[in-house]
């Protein structure tokens, strides 16, 4: 992929406007305060604040939101050491080293470990980005729509598969967002279908009122029906320990001693975020376990800085990676992915991998703005992190209603649409009884994304076939290799479940903890 | 592993179980800790769906719509017809695995008034949907924030009238800056 000084230069002057880093700023304050919330996500904060970025230019939307997501995705670990409750699913690895340093007077070190660690990984894993999304873009760039079919058919098994630990779940979550994909008018025929006589819906699902339906509004119903049932109190949590100053701090030496398990984590993160449907849950336990096995003399788990390294540079090394398959071939990795890529196709800047010659100074601007944010979250996190973990005590009765009404404002101004709102509130609903069955919400949300081209490159491939279908599915080596991938990693996915490992590891933590 | 203390991960169905597999189970580490009626398993849920999936497959059968040829040859059926397969398929996968026995613990602790709790608070923002696009944000958003608040925990009339005035004001004046115009609705602002 060849380097376009021009939209460099124009990305340059976008992201280094005093409004662009406003909003970067803005979103890491915010974001590490979504991290820090028990029950709030980084997914939850960016599809809550994607209807704040319709009116803005394109690179002070990205600096927003991949500030909320850098934000989010350390914020977790400041609630996970200071009250053992992990902000986000992916810093649950944390809490085990995390917060019984926390209980030994050794708070602020955890959180130092924490924030080094996660600035490091998540610094390492934009510089793969940077260097392998191009490289996957130019390969991409030869594929023609059979091999598009299949990588996209790769992604949904990987994404069935991998997502959560009961396989057929996971699948039926992807072949959900498939279905729900598909409503709307036909794109050959222009005749509506699934619309069961809804005029609204022939223009289909739209993208923004399903995801903050499925990742924000869902969470709140099952938290708000748990408050009202359980009638839960907050409990009050001494969090005198954490005050700035107070407690042994974190030196340089003692942060380069855990180098080996911040490289483990760095790898496994990698590994993680490039592959659809791991994520950064499955990075940091994997890179936790993996630490323990391998570093059986540093007793990981026991109240260490190694652990909480491995875990935080396991969950962040996944930043950078979960964006490539969305940068080089369209397909999101993830449920933030996702919700970036529809921040771009919102924008007009449809990520595919063409993207990066036609929009290179938004693929550059991306780039600049997951670098900067790292520096500006060391920043507030090194500062605010005690601050930080008064805000995760922050009362859900106070939350809930700030989230509902974000959502219905979000829904409506994103079309003005009226049914757009009822769409997210049933989207919210639908997600809720997934939660609550164990289907997880991710793959719906990504398989929803990506059906158009799923569809659109079949019906062409049929098309320039003359209605051969052998000779459409499997027109070359790269589409056969794609078919048996997706077979063969199926297999090995179902096998060797990374998921599995992950609540063994958790079950093992817990034993060893008690 | 204890067999008093049950894991809160695994519970598994008994109604369609028999002894032989309640033994497996036990053996495997996984305990009975309460019976739970067959339709809260993995194969309970996954018959319910294949069912109402099979329902959506024979009304796009039907349906005069998916008779329809597109230009390529497609009928515009045919896409949706392949989605419903592959839903009906996983959720019959759901029936069959060898976790269709297992209940998963949020499932085990559903109760009726979980489901009135959530169809409520859904029914509850609707209407506070459909007010504010006819009365206005600033006279519905309060209201619902401050309800909303008092009945999540926030006893206090006084603090839950605060922080519903404080929050609505908030979100008006985030998205007034960004630009963007908020429902009116009776009021002229």
């Amino acid at each position: 992929m060849e380097f376009s000084p021009e939209g460099f230069a124009l990305a340059l002057e976008a992201v280094f406007q005093l409004k662009t880093i406003f909003w970067l700023v803005a979103g890491i304050l915010l974001g590490v305060g979504v991290g820090a919330i028990p029950g709030l996500t980084a997914a939850t904060g960016v599809a809550i604040a994607l209807p704040l970025t319709f009116t803005m230019p394109i690179a002070q939307a990205l600096g927003l939101l991949i500030g909320l997501y850098k934000g989010a995705v350390y914020g977790g670990s400041i609630s996970a050491i200071s009250f053992a409750t992990p902000g986000t699913p992916e810093a649950g690895a944390t809490v085990y080293d995390g917060h019984t340093m926390m209980r030994n007077g050794y708070g602020q070190k955890a959180l130092d470990t924490a924030l080094y660690s996660s600035v490091t990984s998540d610094v390492g894993s934009d510089l793969v980005l940077i260097f392998c999304a191009p490289i996957v873009a130019a390969f991409a760039l030869n594929f023609g729509p059979s091999e598009k079919f299949w990588l996209v058919a790769l992604a949904f098994t990987l994404l069935g598969s991998l997502s959560g630990e009961h396989v057929a779940k996971g699948m039926l979550s992807a072949a959900l967002g498939v279905f729900l994909g598909l409503i709307g008018n036909d794109p050959v025929g222009y005749v509506p279908r699934m619309t069961f006589g809804l005029w609204w819906l022939q223009d289909g699902i739209s993208l923004i009122p399903l995801m903050i339906g499925v990742f924000a509004v869902s969470r709140m119903l099952e938290q708000s029906a748990t408050i009202i049932k359980s009638k839960s109190i907050t409990k009050k949590i001494d969090l005198s320990g954490l005050k700035r100053g107070k407690g042994p701090h974190l030196g340089f030496r003692e942060f380069l001693s855990c180098w080996k398990e911040i490289a483990l984590g760095f790898g496994v993160g990698v590994l993680c975020g490039s592959l659809p449907g791991l994520g950064a849950t499955v990075g940091a336990f994997l890179a936790f376990g993996l630490a323990k096995q391998l570093f059986p003399s540093k007793k990981i788990g026991s109240g260490v800085i190694e652990g909480i390294a491995a875990a935080e540079s396991g969950n962040n090394a996944t930043v950078g990676p979960t964006l490539i398959p969305l940068l080089a071939f369209g397909i999101p990795g993830s449920a933030t992915a996702a919700l970036l890529g529809g921040a771009l196709i919102m924008h007009g800047a449809t990520p595919s991998p063409r993207m990066f010659s036609l929009y290179p100074e938004v693929v550059y601007a991306l780039f600049m703005l997951l670098i900067l944010g790292n520096f500006f979250n060391l920043g507030i996190g090194k500062f605010f992190a005690s601050l930080y973990a008064r805000i995760g005590l922050l009362p859900k009765s106070i939350l809930i209603p700030l989230i509902f009404i974000m959502a219905i404002i979000g829904s409506y101004v994103y079309r003005g649409n009226p049914y757009d709102v009822y769409v997210m509130l049933a989207m919210g609903f639908m997600g809720f009884w997934m939660r609550t069955v164990g289907i997880p919400d991710g793959p719906l949300v990504i398989t929803f994304l990506i059906t158009p081209m799923m569809e659109s490159n079949f019906r062409k491939a049929l098309l320039i076939s003359r209605g051969d279908w052998i000779q459409a599915l499997f027109p070359s080596g790269v589409a056969i290799t794609l078919a048996v991938a997706a077979v063969v990693l199926t297999i090995l996915a179902i096998k060797f479940s990374p998921s599995k490992r992950v609540k063994q590891e958790v079950k093992e933590a817990e034993i060893e903890g008690e | 592993m204890d067999p008093v203390e049950p894991s809160p991960r695994a519970y598994t169905a008994t109604a369609l179980g028999d002894r032989f597999k309640y033994i497996i189970f036990y053996k495997w580490g996984f305990v009975m800790p309460k019976k739970y009626s067959w339709i809260r398993s993995n194969q309970g849920i996954g018959i319910l769906l294949v069912v109402s999936f099979i329902g959506m497959f024979l009304y796009f059968e039907f349906a005069d719509w998916a008779e329809h040829v597109a230009r390529d040859g497609f009928s515009i059926g045919f896409f949706p017809k392949v989605a419903t397969a592959l839903v009906i398929f996983f959720s019959f996968v759901m029936t069959v695995d060898s976790k269709r026995k297992e209940v998963i613990e949020n499932v085990a602790q559903l109760s009726f008034s979980t489901l009135i709790y959530s169809v409520a608070i859904t029914a509850y923002c609707t209407l506070a949907y459909f007010l504010m696009v006819r009365l206005g944000y600033c006279i519905v958003v309060p209201i619902f924030t401050f309800s909303l608040t008092y009945v999540l925990g926030l006893k206090s009339i006084v603090r839950s009238l605060l922080v519903g005035f404080i929050i609505s004001g908030l979100i008006y004046g985030l998205f007034t800056a960004l630009g963007v115009n908020l429902p009116s609705g009776i009021l002229p602002f």
